[in-house]
């Protein structure tokens, strides 16, 4: 949809851009604090862009995501506690990510998205309380982990798992499946009847929504080597992904990191403010009502116009493209 | 075990009428209200508020008609029928915005109210009536309780059937467009229908603050009953969502009695998961979902 130039330019750009963040950590004279900061804002540009998967391409509001973040923090604490080794944990918490998506999908992705939404949230709740009842992982007070000396590792794992989302979604958005999450989004009737598997599709989308936050969750619990189940199963952790998502953008590649930064930025100027948890609570509240109101197209839709929706242009282009390949196929 | 029964019933009748102030809300407006629960919370500690000048909470219960009707009609007009109209993703929108007014309830509720438990007192505590034959007892407390549950079902339905206003509601919910053909102002009378859904969302509250821990995440638990009924009876669809509620009032009664209170909210989950698996659309009847 960017003419050729305007495309290359972009591309050089994201690459230097990429160039500085891994050579600024080695820069011994910034402050760590900075550094924890910019771990933080990839976990969350991560984690809103694996909400937007499901969220905004798909339209299926996902109000228990933390869901897949706590289970991946659990399952690195309770590897690590069997005596696995940190790097191996995460993998696996990445199955077992997938796998809670597949139980998780199985009842609520049949349902309307109005009652998708209150279902994950409910299992978010639940399983919250269930976290807090399993001794083993250490119940309501929390699951110690062994310590790590070196912060700066947790920096380039971020990075990474940050980079890979992105190229994901990005393809995810060129390709066949950002077209039937679309459509999908758009009319889930219409999909069907266009041939869209919409159950299957929904399913691809919710699992791979899941494990990006899983292995963010596993390398956080690494992070700050102590988890309880009311942190990392957190709705407000949900509520930030969502609103980083919908204040960005849903539905675009760079929507979700316009969200994650301006979010975090946002954060860091009001907690500076006013120091209580309460107030920042109604803050989240009144953010989601405000976007809900005025931009529920994000800032990305805001620059580019209300007129008429990007998406919506997206998809009548896209329709074209790929209608004409079904159609003459069916001529044959 | 017959004690555990009679109290699931009770209780039972009041989460009638928080299934059906979810379920107008969205058979209606095609508004699933998020916040539910945290309405009921604001009711609760109305509840508790009233009870602090030594009145009974029950008292409260007209008072929450004088708040919540205008409540409800101002967020409906001005927040929600903007966002359904606004966007071509409007429902989806609707559901973040009762997200965001759940969110600020529930911290407003922190902040002025303050995270310790509280209980309304009611003259009535500790009053019983003991059967002796069957051998149970039944609080006074309980027995009202299930007593206004029943009269806001009777009651709601009466005025549905019987007045103008009633008859309008019902015909926007059978056909939107030839309502408005027929000269209802479906924006005004939709807005008092939300107005209603709060109301009797609250008088759940106020009624639930005289025998529950009153606290301002108790919304939580609330929402998820509330969606449970609506899920097992289908949407909008009445007798279904009074028989939801008193099986849900059973099953947390039951399961405080046979295993602990801490087991209700996943026996409760666990029992809408398989219903969602086998059946999304509603068991007592075929709701749209």
């Amino acid at each position: 949809m960017l003419k050729v130039p305007k495309n290359n330019i972009n591309r050089i750009v994201l690459v230097l851009l990429c160039i500085f963040l891994i050579i600024l950590p080695f820069n011994k004279s910034l402050n760590r604090y900075w550094i924890r900061i910019i771990t933080s804002v990839f976990m969350w540009i991560c984690l809103a862009q694996s909400w937007n998967i499901i969220g905004g391409y798909c339209g299926r509001l996902n109000f228990g995501a933390s869901v897949f973040f706590g289970v991946g923090a659990y399952t690195t604490g309770a590897l690590m506690k069997a005596g696995i080794p940190f790097l191996l944990t995460l993998p696996i918490c990445s199955i077992f990510s997938a796998i809670l998506a597949i139980i998780i999908g199985l009842p609520t992705l049949k349902l309307r998205g109005a009652y998708f939404a209150i279902a994950t949230w409910a299992f978010a709740e639940v399983l919250k309380e269930t976290a807090t009842l399993i001794p083993y992982i250490g119940g309501t007070s929390g699951l110690p982990l062994p310590p790590v000396l070196q912060p700066e590792l947790f920096y380039f794992l971020m990075f990474i798992v940050m980079i890979v989302t992105n190229l994901h979604v990005h393809f995810i958005n060129k390709g066949k499946l950002g077209y039937e999450l679309k459509a999908i989004r758009e009319d889930e009737d219409v999909a069907e009847v266009i041939g869209v598997d919409t159950f299957k599709v929904k399913l691809k989308a919710f699992i791979l929504s899941a494990i990006y936050p899983g292995i963010c969750g596993g390398i956080f619990a690494q992070w700050l080597t102590y988890i309880f189940p009311t942190d990392v199963f957190s709705g407000f952790r949900t509520d930030e992904m969502i609103i980083m998502v919908l204040l960005g953008g849903k539905g675009t590649v760079i929507g979700p990191i316009i969200g994650a930064i301006f979010f975090i930025g946002f954060k860091e100027l009001i907690w500076t403010q006013f120091a209580s948890s309460s107030f920042y609570i109604i803050f989240l509240g009144l953010f989601f009502v405000f976007v809900a109101l005025f931009i529920p197209d994000g800032i990305y839709g805001v620059v580019r116009g209300k007129k008429v929706s990007t998406l919506r242009r997206d998809i009548i282009k896209n329709t074209k493209y790929f209608l004409g390949n079904i159609i003459s196929k069916k001529e044959d | 075990m017959l004690q555990a029964i009679v109290n699931g019933l009770l209780v039972g009748s009041l989460y009638s009428i928080i299934g059906t102030g979810l379920s107008l809300s969205f058979s209606l407006l095609h508004v699933i209200d998020m916040a539910v629960g945290d309405w009921i919370m604001m009711g609760a500690y109305i509840g508790c508020f009233v009870s602090l000048f030594k009145l009974d909470p029950f008292i409260a219960i007209p008072g929450a008609f004088i708040i919540f009707i205008p409540v409800g009609y101002l967020i409906y007009r001005k927040f929600i029928s903007r966002v359904l109209k606004n966007d071509f993703s409007g429902v989806l929108m609707t559901i973040v915005l009762t997200f965001g007014f759940s969110t600020v309830l529930r911290g407003s509720g922190l902040i002025f109210f303050g995270s310790t438990y509280r209980r309304a007192k009611s003259i009535l505590l500790g009053r019983a009536i003991d059967l002796p034959i069957i051998g149970i007892r039944i609080p006074m407390v309980r027995l009202i309780v299930g007593l206004i549950g029943i009269a806001i079902l009777i009651g709601l339905f009466l005025f549905l059937k019987k007045t103008k206003i009633g008859n309008a509601i019902r015909a926007i919910s059978q056909d939107m467009f030839a309502a408005k053909l027929m000269g209802i102002k479906t924006d005004k009378v939709l807005g008092l229908t939300y107005g209603i859904s709060l109301t009797i969302t609250a008088i759940a509250g106020i009624a639930l603050s005289s025998f529950v821990a009153v606290y301002p995440e108790m919304g939580t638990t609330y929402t998820l009953f509330a969606f449970f009924i609506v899920v097992l009876a289908g949407v909008g669809y009445l007798p279904g969502v009074i028989m939801g509620g008193i099986i849900l009032g059973m099953i947390e009664s039951l399961t405080s009695y046979f295993f602990s209170d801490l087991y209700v909210h996943i026996t409760v989950f666990s029992f809408l998961y398989l219903v969602l698996l086998i059946s999304p659309s509603g068991i007592f009847r075929k709701g749209e979902i």
